[in-house]
């Protein structure tokens, strides 16, 4: 045996040492609209967290839509099956996103919309002041401060926290816009919240999908917020929210119940208490879906379907010179 | 281009280390300490069933540093290795594929390995080792097509026996050698070819268990963001893991040494609830430094 002949028969023993295939299993990309029907079918029955309290018979939605899957049929048809599935969740945090669509629900659709910028800034505060992501001035005097956040997408900076309430320390009150925000990072929460307590509080629960069965899920794990170390405002504030309040901000909305100071008025919000995780079909489109439930402080589970205000008030479409909620937070404040 | 340049870079110094033999070379026996760095590039391959159940694949950067001491043909090693890439999903044919989803994948892992010489079957030029391999390795990774489920981290640990067989290609005498038409001078080298088989015989893992949740996601407030990701994760002793490499490595008189190797890694992670697979193979080229007492 030569060295040439030694060398060979080492690459050949390296190569057959460096088969993954041994051990993995197939590759399961697939166009076919059975198995992707199926597979999403089944990634939502073993991770959705509001079969319960949306009273939906997940089997009895396979038995519908399985019907509608038919071999050879079109991309565009499959999606519309599949998101139309979906949509059976009732969840704005439900989504089937291909490349040449996305399927959502639209909750605030439902109902009727209660803000409407042009009258805050034709009849209210004719002039805004931009600090970061929060809009804001006095509004009806100088008593009251309004502050608009119009999506948790958008970040809070601390230093913008402090400008805002140094600007308005000596107000009576601050209310604070979040009617038509739809949410966005979570993160933003705590630091708005933070800023209006005095004392590390709980203020709800979160608790997350952990099995097969539709019931099960972990333990509750406590929501708090700490107290910030600077600036703060602990006189009263008011929280307009409507079903246009969704996600992030109906998570900021329940929370508001644990605090005295903090009041919510205008409509139910829009729901979306549950997290969403993503993931992807075996023909590359992908999805997401609420896993978790948010819970309040006597572990109730009521917020996907939205959280009702303190103070009930709706704004009047036949007369765009009046914001009837707002009118109602400053009368509060006065 | 900065990549494109460290390769030849490297790539150079491997070739100027190559030819600059003054004396004949010897593999050491004494008690002799390297220190070697390493680039490799080749193809990695993961696939996270918690997210997807597709292939993502791409060519992965590597670069690896390590500390030998070898000793009457014992050898004790540490490594730290760290590799980048940008993945893309292994799709089925579509009517509309649009733009993928890419993944950013980064994997690093720190180990050490003892090898023993196994006299009983040293035999002319054929050498054996064997011994044991500890690995633990670390994965970040993004995909921001996956909303929440965005950033996977996961932690595997395995503890592996490992084979090492190496062949002495050293030659001692000047000659003349001819293949075809080309004719070679060859002077005295010291050259050997090895081959290494580590199979995992404990294999634990540290990662997402059933729910999957990512930064954007808050329990508790808890505003670490590591702690948001590795909340939702549990551990599991189970799976599988597999490596070998395929060593041409040749001394310099100094007692410096080139290497060229092919790598090949993978392993298999079911966790609590989803399995989790990766592989990479890899073209190494190192540069091994005898430190000197």
């Amino acid at each position: 045996m030569n060295k040439l002949s030694y060398i060979s028969l080492a690459l050949a023993m390296a190569s057959l040492t460096s088969c993954e295939r041994i051990f993995w299993e197939e590759n399961l990309a697939s166009n076919d609209p059975r198995e992707n029907f199926e597979y999403l079918w089944n990634q939502v029955d073993r991770h959705y967290s509001y079969f319960d309290v949306k009273e939906i018979d997940w089997n009895e939605v396979k038995t519908r839509y399985s019907d509608s899957i038919a071999d050879g049929m079109s991309e565009e048809e499959l999606f519309r099956v599949l998101g139309n599935m979906m949509n059976e969740l009732r969840d704005d945090h439900t989504n089937l996103v291909s490349p040449f669509n996305i399927s959502m629900y639209e909750v605030a659709l439902n109902y009727q919309p209660n803000y409407n910028e042009r009258t805050i800034r034709d009849y209210y505060i004719p002039e805004m002041m931009h600090t970061g992501s929060l809009v804001h001035n006095f509004v009806g005097g100088d008593s009251i401060a309004y502050v608009r956040y119009s999506s948790f997408v958008s970040p809070v900076t601390n230093e913008d926290m402090d400008f805002v309430l140094q600007r308005y320390s000596n107000t009576k009150g601050l209310i604070l816009d979040l009617r038509a925000n739809g949410g966005g990072n979570m993160l933003n929460i705590p630091l708005i919240m933070e800023r209006f307590v005095d004392e590390r509080v709980l203020t709800g629960y979160n608790e997350t999908r952990n099995g097969v069965g539709h019931d099960d899920f972990s333990e509750p794990e406590g929501f708090y917020y700490n107290t910030y170390d600077g600036i703060r405002y602990t006189k009263p504030v008011m929280v307009l929210v409507d079903r246009g309040s969704y996600s992030a901000t109906t998570f900021f909305s329940l929370t508001t119940k644990a605090l005295d100071n903090v009041t919510l008025v205008g409509d139910t919000t829009g729901g979306g208490g549950g997290l969403p995780n993503g993931g992807q079909l075996p023909n590359g489109w992908t999805y997401r879906f609420s896993v978790s439930r948010l819970l309040d402080l006597d572990k109730v589970n009521y917020a996907e379907q939205g959280v009702p205000p303190d103070i009930i008030a709706s704004f009047d479409w036949n007369d765009l010179t009046k914001d009837e909620i707002l009118e109602r937070a400053m009368e509060e404040l006065r | 281009m900065k990549m494109k340049s460290i390769l030849i870079a490297f790539s150079l110094a491997a070739a100027v280390q190559m030819n600059g033999q003054a004396k004949e070379a010897t593999i050491p026996l004494e008690v002799t300490r390297f220190f070697s760095s390493s680039l490799a590039v080749g193809p990695a391959t993961f696939r996270d069933f918690a997210t997807s159940p597709l292939f993502y694949k791409s060519t992965a950067l590597s670069a690896n540093i390590a500390w030998t001491k070898m000793k009457d043909r014992y050898e004790r090693k540490w490594s730290l290795r760290t590799s980048i890439a940008s993945a893309k999903p292994v799709l089925p044919e579509l009517e509309f594929t649009g733009s993928k989803t890419s993944a950013l994948f980064s994997s690093s892992d720190i180990a050490y390995q003892q090898l023993r010489p196994w006299p009983l079957f040293n035999k002319g030029k054929w050498s054996y080792y064997l011994g044991g391999v500890g690995i633990s390795t670390l994965n970040f990774r993004t995909n921001q097509a996956l909303g929440n489920s965005a950033v996977g981290i996961e932690a595997f640990f395995n503890v592996m026996a490992a084979g090492k067989v190496s062949y002495d290609l050293s030659h001692e005498k000047t000659g003349t050698r001819k293949f075809l038409w080309i004719k070679r001078e060859m002077k005295p080298t010291t050259r050997a070819l090895s081959l290494q088989f580590n199979i995992g015989l404990l294999n634990a893992n540290y990662r997402q268990a059933y729910d999957y949740k990512g930064f954007p996601e808050v329990n508790g407030a808890k505003l670490n963001p590591f702690n948001l990701v590795l909340n939702s994760s549990a551990w599991a002793v189970n799976g599988t893991r597999f490596s070998s490499e395929l060593e041409f490595r040749r001394y310099q008189a100094g007692g410096n040494a080139v290497s060229w190797s092919y790598v090949w890694d993978a392993l298999s992670a079911p966790g609590r609830e989803h399995l989790f697979q990766m592989s990479a193979h890899r073209i190494q080229l190192t540069l091994h430094f005898n430190r000197k007492k």
